[in-house]
């Protein structure tokens, strides 16, 4: 269900040609290296002295540990963007920066912006480096973009990636706890078995309701079976239709079954749709149904003597 | 080939079906279970099929008939021990056997018979 963003080996040749990040670029950047080793500290201290200014990174970057884990990180990717080895495992660690991002809920807004930090930063140094050689310095500096262009996809492709899996993973526990919590089977009495339906009835639920039905009929050998319908807001054919089959199943296996609560607009809307409930037994409310289904079983209740 | 055994309880004839029916077999079963009700005069039958947990469009159709012919001849006949996947599909083929009565066990479907074992 939940499928992790991945970059095969085909994509990462065609994203790198589609950006046109070839053996050139490659060694640009790797020129770039020693002005990299040189800066290093202080763009950071730059880089991380802007991001203190908003209360929503001090939030993230919470303590100097983590500022300091964040630095080395931060770092080391660099380094290996500017080595020139784009491979698997850079894709994979770009996927991984993303995914963390979404572990730690920093935004995308910030990491692109953060990005810019970058370019502003190295694009002013890369020119003083290359100062008497400008085309050499626009080469890095396009090298420079494209790279990071690069980057910045794969960690908001992979965050994005990353919610959707979460969202989904949500989803689907909730739609499993919903349909369980919406069929349950209760034994009121000995041999009488309560199915309250309620909400709305759609198909997957029609099968769950008819399948635990069936198989708490079996497993108490109840002989009467009560359907509230009291909390069903809507009822049309398909409905109705499936509400024949489960009682017809349910007395195939030799129960009865009992219809309770239809209101008046649920009653209504039958007739005019025509649907004919056939000889199934119907009570007004479930404390009807109740006595008639006490009564088939030769139980009365009686108020205790004295 | 097997064949399933009809038993006999006072008036009324038992049968069980603990197998997987091959199309044969119910055709068999049928003759078996109507010359049975012939020679005896048994006024109920009571088919179990607790043990069938796969039921087609024949075998389905099978059962229903035979119900009806047996009371053609005067039988009362009781289903007992439905699966709720085999209740499901009978529903779903729209074989409702509307002239048969069900009982969850074989119990409850001797005391429909209550009158035929006295």
């Amino acid at each position: 269900m939940s499928s992790n963003f991945n970059v095969d080996e085909k994509e990462m040749v065609e994203r790198l040609e589609f950006l046109r990040l070839g053996d050139e670029q490659r060694a640009d950047l790797r020129e770039l290296r020693p002005l990299f080793m040189e800066k290093r500290e202080e763009f950071l201290d730059a880089f991380y002295g802007h991001l203190l200014k908003f209360d929503k990174l001090c939030a993230v970057l919470k303590d100097e540990s983590t500022i300091r884990r964040a630095r080395q990180g931060q770092a080391e990717y660099f380094e290996r963007m500017l080595d020139g080895n784009w491979d698997e495992a850079f894709f994979e660690l770009s996927i991984q920066v993303g995914k963390k991002h979404q572990e730690i809920g920093l935004e995308p807004k910030w990491v692109v912006a953060s990005w810019n930090l970058y370019l502003d930063y190295w694009t002013r140094e890369i020119g003083a480096y290359f100062k008497d050689t400008p085309e050499k310095a626009l080469r890095c500096i396009d090298s420079l973009h494209k790279l990071t262009l690069l980057a910045t996809s794969l960690s908001v492709e992979s965050y994005y990636s990353k919610t959707m899996n979460r969202m989904q993973e949500v989803v689907a526990s909730q739609r499993l706890a919903i349909l369980e919590l919406s069929t349950p089977v209760i034994q009121i009495w000995g041999g009488i078995l309560v199915l309250p339906l309620i909400g709305t009835i759609d198909s997957v639920r029609t099968r769950q309701i008819m399948e635990s039905l069936l198989e708490r009929v079996v497993e108490t050998q109840a002989e009467v079976v009560i359907l509230d319908l009291t909390g069903v807001s809507v009822v049309d054919t398909a409905v109705a239709n499936h509400l024949m089959k489960t009682v017809e199943a349910a007395e195939l296996l030799g129960t009865h079954c009992i219809l309770t609560g239809i209101s008046p607009a649920i009653a209504q809307t039958l007739v005019h749709l025509g649907v004919d409930l056939g000889h199934i037994s119907r009570c007004s409310s479930l404390k009807t149904g109740l006595k008639k289904a006490l009564k088939r079983l030769g139980l009365a209740v009686r108020k205790a003597k004295g | 080939m097997a064949r399933i055994p009809v038993l006999r309880l006072k008036n009324v004839l038992v049968v069980s079906l603990q197998v997987e029916m091959e199309d044969r077999v119910a055709i068999d079963l049928q003759e078996d279970i109507l010359s049975t009700l012939a020679r005896t005069g048994a006024g109920g039958l009571i088919v179990d099929v607790s043990g069938v947990e796969v039921v087609d469009s024949f075998l389905g159709r099978i059962i229903g008939d035979t119900a009806r012919m047996a009371s053609m001849m005067g039988a009362n006949t009781v289903l007992v021990g439905i699966q709720p996947a085999v209740a499901i599909t009978l529903t779903e083929l729209g074989l409702v056997f509307s002239n048969v009565r069900t009982a969850l066990n074989l119990e409850k479907g001797l005391a429909l018979l209550k009158a035929d074992l006295e």
